[in-house]
């Protein structure tokens, strides 16, 4: 019955141009990951949702995009209000084609221990989550609903519901034998709320029923890179982009291996989105930052001669005694 | 004469979080959020910066005061750990 169904979840994704970012962009990096900066709120996103602020992310939830760190939540809901900010702005009148939803439904709904508490969570979601201002539109122009969950406290994954082909893909960047069982009993838990979710607020366009969908496995898909074959939970902490939900969906640079390179695309990525509220205020900073590498003059004149170098070298040369850290960026 | 209405000055919310016990919190209506942040965590013994709070699915920020939100009696404020993962 699949024979035709592709597991297309990766056919949009491009591929990462293998260009070394701009020095620019890797001083902002390093800007970002600074930890000796002032953590807090000279750094932060701020990121609107339909024009509403609703999520943000200050400099110590961004430092988890450094090279071989887990990836906290608030990064994933980020590229999700992203995303769903993308597909506003793509089709208007609330008929966007994917359904991003942020973590929290998923948290919510497994929280819950009883079926009596199950059902007034799930009342709570769809007045929170599920409404045109938030994150939902038209279901009837909804082909695909992606929905991050974590796995276990250690481990992200991601459901995309296919409202076309009615299949639901469980895709794991990391799968692991011993929770294998277990992950697909979450996913199974997962899209029955999802079920329930949708009767509840579109009882009048819900036809095909997301429960009776069957589930599958994404087999071709990238995966985590494998450093530590020894302890699951260890090794789950490796590469990955957070979330394989992240990466699909994030449909932006992507290489089979969610590499050090493109966690920092990343970092750019969000810092300079456009519905971030707080980006005048990061370049505002930034621009503090780097004052500090350049040549008096040429902050005074903004001519650049032979000299200036001499300085800006001198500098880093300085932070290197004083701070025995190096004060030039190297990646890694 | 009966007594003039008295004027709301206070709306007490209740603070949710997974696997931990509801905590109600009386909050003045112009009080930044940020105390009642501090207030949860420190009655909880948590870090204020590993908690984050959210209300009808948007993340509070600390200078919005209730009546910003319009909160009213009762409602509730979900507060989240971060959660780290692979």
């Amino acid at each position: 019955m699949f024979v035709g169904v592709k597991d297309d979840l990766f056919n949009n994704i491009r591929y990462a141009e293998q260009q070394p970012l701009s020095d620019l962009d890797q001083v902002l990096v390093k800007f970002c990951f600074d930890a000796d900066e002032p953590i807090g709120y000279c750094f932060s996103c701020f990121f609107d949702l339909h024009g509403n602020p609703s999520e943000h992310a200050n400099r110590d939830d961004i430092c988890c995009l450094k090279p071989q760190e887990w990836i906290k939540d608030t990064i994933i809901n980020l590229v999700v209000i992203q995303l769903t900010n993308q597909q506003r702005a793509d089709h208007a009148d609330q008929c966007h084609t994917a359904w991003y939803l942020p973590t929290y439904v998923a948290r919510k709904r497994l929280a819950c221990t009883s079926e009596k508490q199950s059902k007034a969570e799930i009342k709570n979601i769809a007045d929170k989550w599920f409404r045109p201002d938030r994150y939902t539109g038209k279901l009837l122009s909804c082909k695909e609903i992606y929905m991050p969950f974590n796995d276990n406290e250690s481990h992200w994954l991601c459901l995309k519901v296919d409202m076309v082909h009615n299949v639901v893909y469980l895709y794991d960047p990391k799968p692991d034998p011993y929770r294998a069982e277990e992950r697909i009993t979450v996913a199974q838990l997962l899209v029955k709320a999802l079920h329930e979710l949708l009767q509840r607020k579109h009882a009048i366009d819900y036809q095909a029923s997301v429960e009776e969908f069957e589930l599958m496995e994404l087999k071709v898909a990238p995966r985590q890179k494998d450093h530590d074959t020894y302890f699951p939970l260890h090794r789950s902490r490796y590469c990955c982009l957070s979330c394989g939900a992240c990466t699909s969906m994030m449909g932006s640079s992507y290489d089979m291996q969610f590499g050090d390179i493109d966690r920092q695309r990343l970092v750019l990525n969000l810092v300079r989105d456009l519905h971030n509220s707080a980006y005048s205020s990061v370049q505002n900073a930034f621009a503090e930052y780097t004052a500090r590498y350049v040549a008096p003059e040429y902050a005074k004149s903004h001519l650049l001669n032979e000299k200036s170098d001499v300085y800006s070298f001198g500098v880093s040369v300085f932070l290197n005694y004083w701070k025995g850290s190096s004060g030039l960026w190297s990646p890694g | 004469m009966p007594e003039p209405k008295k004027e709301k000055t206070h709306v007490t919310v209740k603070v949710q979080r997974q696997h931990a016990v509801d905590v109600f919190i009386r909050v003045r209506l112009d009080l930044p959020l940020r105390e009642l942040k501090l207030a949860y965590c420190n009655r909880l013994g948590l870090d204020c910066d590993a908690v984050r709070f959210t209300y009808n699915g948007s993340r509070i920020h600390d200078h919005e005061t209730v009546s910003d939100l319009k909160m009213e009696d009762g409602d509730v404020v979900d507060a989240w750990y971060d959660v780290l993962s692979g």
